[in-house]
């Protein structure tokens, strides 16, 4: 009782600070106030910082945020991937021809440009430059002991052989350079995805398992957040496909196209939504209030929107968009407090004895939702957290302005107070147990809707799920045969000798546990430069020895024999020469572009600012992170990340992080609903509109979506602040404390239905769900605490006698 | 001979056209469509004679052309070693002297690959092919001679230009000579020609 009395000392010591603070310094208030909020509204514009999914994805623990940074910065993720398809019978050239077409037009500033494209001979000569830097010591010696007098003559005259068939024109060049098959010693260390993927042709494109289409991995640096970007680079892309030859189509997959339905998703439904919202919120508030201070108590939600998100976005160094987009949502929340404060100013002789009435309600009501709040801030999704504190700031600046601002705007109506009979619940005895009966019923049932309800991990379920985009993806999948769904092995290192390093590492670990052969990999054809010189070394002396000259010597009168021109191999002879004498060029990135194999470079290397990554795909099977996995990590530098792995910790972690901020917050709101009415039956009948809200909004949530998804899992707190609040001013109204308290919580419900809840007709997932649980939720809440809590409180008085 | 089985051969020698500058040449390609159309199969020997810098003699070979409607063909040699390949729709497989057979994905051949599909382009007349691919004239009327010369880049680094002489009824091509840009020669001179026979599946 002491401690009550201090508390309630304290309390009236702070509204009279309060309210000397407003006689003072009111205009001032109002001046700093309007200043506040135009400088939040030009802060928040500049802290905007897009739509990074990152932000939606635990950072605790550090691991998978680390493999979402990796699965994103992939270059597999990071593409736009071309599909060219040809009808069936169509001529085989028909389709190279049309990708070079396509590649011509595709180039800067949409498209970097492509690289060189050799034709097959091409390419194999090319290999042959780099044979001396890539082909093992042991390789290049069993390979020339056997090639003896025999060996030279057969190969001449297959070359012979070549020379009249119908591809010798494109064949002669490198029957020139390469009489001796040399090629036959590098050409399989081209990196070659498992059977049945789609694997890269001579000319470095990949091509599907069935042939009938060609994947070219178009490098942009438009991100795919950028909507605007997305539809600059979509009308490039249509326009250059004009140029392709009847009976070929080309399709555009990657994640512009995503964000590009997203934005116009969204926009088309803020269009039809958001003037329904405002129509619908105008028509309550002026519907119910009928005078001039309604302006104001509908200015407040966009004042507090500014300043609140400016203050959390300079907390952060950022705002993500859909921190933004919940804010929206933090609307209905903000409209709460001002309506309250001027349904008091309407019943109050003066300010001080609005304030006073409603002071304590709205203490406790902004104390519960903070804490609802503050449950978030330990949620391992940094998106969440975001929300948290700018849900925090947003209602500690709805509370100042409705207490310091709104009074002096919206001066008293005059002491119209109701009089405590009209205010009083007079529950009959029957009325009360038919209500209460509903009620109980009611809870049930929303309780058995609600078992079995699970979080839904996947973060697609956020966005729209375009049927044209989804089914483009689906024939990309097939085209590449599941390459993307493989296991990737990141080997990263500062810069490129030590990424090499550790990409010879993991090539050496899947060869120890037989997996080399499903390995996708550049390490073959680029090892570390201390191997490579290894390498060169060994070449250059077989080539300058005895074996190789005989040989060399058996191919000049083999050829002569065969009728062969003096010059016919001349460039053969010029290149064993310089190898014998040490000419060699080293293996490294360029080189493999200037090859042609710039699209394979790109999927499997990643050069930044902090150093190269190399990607080796495997099969993602279920003991790989238990087995070579684990193997493959302890190697410095080395990350595996499996896709299907990722989404099963992702849905771990979100699970938990639900669990815990949810349960938290139901927590922390039932401790100060407790500690503010301190009676068990009064707390029960205040809290009975959160827990309907609650159980209404997750059984929608299992009906409607089959899961909760991220938002429904946001909204949930908000949900508990918003009924938890319309509990305690019902039973504060009950108890005398605030005796207009009826009509102002009718009227914030309504604001938040009409508002927020049409949300729930909109097409944008994200939108959608969080329109269900508001919808559902607060839907629930307000008959409740109109209805049932006065009831409930009427039993505990009567059970108190 | 038929005028799918000359039109092959442009092919088969990697192709080419030059621009269509004759006032004549639609009128020639016009006859030539007409004439050609309907064949269902070919067959036909063939001298081919090369005369290339890599070697001393001219490089001469024997050998066998087969083609049934709409996807299948055959191109051997039979002297002075046996090689060649063939084609059912994407599916080929090719053999040299050595008896080594080989299954060929056509799709992923980079030689033959282009090879094939530009022979069965041309062996099905596709006129609207024929036309992007390569530029043309016609050199002599009697007896009819077209000219090609490849317009794309790719193609004009291993073929500079490509004679044809029709037969006089313009259902068959006579000789085939193409010119590569290092001066390389080869001439292909058809014989025994005979179309719409049946042919054995076998041979595909």
């Amino acid at each position: 009782m002491r401690a009550s009395v201090g508390r309630d000392n304290g309390f009236a010591r702070a509204l009279a600070a309060l309210e000397r603070l407003r006689c003072v310094h009111g205009r001032l208030v109002l001046a700093l106030a309007a200043l506040l909020v135009v400088a939040g509204a030009a802060t928040l514009l500049g802290l905007l910082t897009g739509e990074d999914a990152q932000v939606l994805v635990p950072d605790r623990p550090v691991r998978l945020a680390g493999d979402f940074s990796l699965l994103s910065r992939s270059p597999l993720a990071s593409r736009a991937f071309i599909l060219l398809s040809a009808a069936p019978g169509t001529p085989a050239g028909l389709l190279d021809r049309a990708a070079d077409a396509l590649e011509a037009r595709l180039g800067p500033p949409l498209f970097a440009a492509p690289g060189p494209r050799p034709d097959g001979t091409g390419l194999a000569a090319g290999l042959l430059a780099l044979a001396p830097s890539l082909v093992p010591p042991e390789d290049i010696r069993t390979w020339l002991a056997g090639l003896d007098r025999a060996a030279v003559r057969k190969r001449v005259e297959a070359v012979r052989q070549a020379l009249a068939s119908p591809a010798a024109p494109a064949l002669k060049p490198l029957l020139r350079l390469d009489p001796l098959d040399t090629r036959s010693l590098v050409l399989p260390l081209l990196p070659r995805p498992g059977a049945g993927q789609a694997v890269p042709d001579p000319r470095g494109r990949l091509r599907s398992p069935d042939g009938t289409s060609l994947i070219l991995a178009a490098a942009t640096d438009i991100p795919f957040t950028d909507a605007a970007g997305a539809e600059r680079l979509l009308a490039g892309f249509a326009q250059a496909a004009t140029v392709l030859p009847a009976g070929v189509e080309a399709t555009l997959v990657s994640g512009h196209r995503h964000s590009l339905a997203n934005a116009r998703t969204i926009k088309a439904d803020l269009m039809r939504v958001l003037p329904l919202s405002l129509l619908g919120l105008a028509a309550v508030v002026f519907g119910f209030m009928r005078d001039r201070g309604a302006v104001w108590v509908l200015l407040a939600p966009p004042a507090v929107l500014c300043l609140a998100g400016a203050a959390t976005g300079l907390i952060f160094g950022g705002l993500h968009g859909i921190v933004l987009g919940f804010g929206g949502v933090l609307m209905g929340l903000a409209v709460d407090y001002p309506v309250h404060v001027h349904y008091a100013l309407r019943h109050s002789p003066g300010p001080a004895e609005a304030l006073a009435r409603v002071a304590r309600p709205l203490a406790c009501g902004t104390l519960t939702s903070l804490a609802a709040f503050a449950a978030l801030l330990l949620s391992e999704v940094p998106a969440i957290r975001q929300m948290a504190v700018f849900s925090m700031l947003g209602l500690a600046a709805a509370l100042a302005l409705s207490c310091l601002a709104l009074p002096q705007l919206a001066p008293c109506a005059g002491g119209d107070t109701p009089s405590p009979a009209a205010c009083r619940p007079v529950p009959e005895a029957r009325a009360r147990g038919v209500v209460l009966t509903a009620w109980v019923v009611l809870l049930g049932c929303l309780t058995w809707l609600s078992l079995g309800l699970a979080v839904n991990p996947d973060l697609a379920s956020l966005g729209v799920a375009d049927p044209g985009v989804k089914a483009d993806e689906a024939r990309l999948r097939v085209a590449l045969g599941g390459l993307r769904d493989r296991a990737m092995v990141f080997a990263s290192g500062p810069d490129l000798e030590r990424a090499a390093d550790a990409n010879a590492a993991v090539l050496t670990e899947l060869r120890r546990a037989g997996l080399d052969r499903e390995a996708w990999s550049l390490a073959p054809i680029l090892p570390p430069s201390a191997v490579q010189e290894l390498n060169r070394e060994a070449w250059r002396e077989a080539w300058a020895g005895a074996g190789a000259q005989a040989a060399l010597r058996e191919l000049q009168d083999a050829a002569g024999d065969l009728g062969f021109a003096d010059q016919a191999f001349a460039p053969f002879f010029d290149l064993a020469a310089g190898w014998a004498a040490g000419r060699f060029e080293p293996a490294g990135l360029d080189a493999l572009r200037a090859l042609g194999l710039g699209q394979v470079v790109g999927l499997l290397a990643h050069e930044s600012g902090d150093g190269v990554s190399f990607l080796t795909l495997l099969p993602d099977t279920p003991n790989l992170s238990a087995g070579p996995g684990r193997a493959l990590e302890a190697l410095p530098g080395v990350r595996v990340v499996s896709s299907a792995g990722f989404a099963r910790e992702l849905g771990a972690a979100l699970r938990s992080d639900c669990l815990v901020f949810v349960g938290l917050s139901v927590a922390l709101v039932c401790g100060l609903v407790l500690a503010l009415f301190r009676r068990p039956g009064t707390t029960a009948a205040a809290l009975a509109p959160a827990a309907t809200g609650l159980l209404a909004a997750a059984a929608g949530a299992r009906l409607v979506q089959g899961g909760l998804g991220l938002f429904n899992v946001v909204a949930l707190p908000l949900v508990l602040g918003l009924a938890a609040d319309y509990g305690i001013f019902m039973v504060c109204r009950t108890r005398g404390l605030e005796a207009s308290a009826g009509r102002p919580v009718l009227v914030c419900g309504l604001t938040t239905l009409a508002g927020f809840g049409s949300l729930a007709v909109a097409q944008h997932p994200a939108l959608r769900s969080l329109g269900l649980s508001i919808l559902l939720g607060i839907g629930a809440a307000l008959p409740t605490a109109l209805l049932v809590t006065p009831r409930l409180l009427g039993c505990e008085e009567a059970r108190r006698g | 001979m038929s005028r799918a089985l000359g039109l092959a051969f442009l092919a088969l020698a990697v192709l080419a056209a030059a621009p269509a500058r004759s006032e004549e040449l639609p009128g020639l390609l016009d006859r030539l469509e007409r004439s050609m159309a309907g064949v269902q199969s070919v067959q036909a020997g063939f001298v081919q004679v090369k005369t290339l810098a890599m070697l001393r003699e001219p490089l001469r070979a024997e050998g066998r052309l087969s083609y049934a409607a709409p996807d299948r063909l055959r191109w051997e040699y039979n002297a002075p070693g046996a090689q060649g390949f063939s084609m059912r729709g994407s599916a080929g497989r090719r053999w040299d002297s050595a008896g080594d057979v080989r299954v060929v994905d056509l799709v992923r051949d980079p030689v033959l690959g282009p090879l094939a599909g530009e022979l069965l382009a041309w062996v099905k007349f596709d006129l609207e092919h024929i036309r992007a691919a390569y530029a043309m004239e016609v050199l002599t009327q009697d007896p009819p001679v077209l000219r090609l010369r490849p317009r794309n880049s790719r193609l004009s680094r291993v073929l500079e230009r490509l004679d044809l002489a029709f037969a006089p009824d313009l259902r068959s091509v006579l000789r085939v000579e193409y010119s590569e840009p290092d001066g390389d020669v080869t001439v292909i001179t058809f014989h025994d020609t005979v179309l719409d026979a049946p042919l054995w599946d076998g041979l595909f």
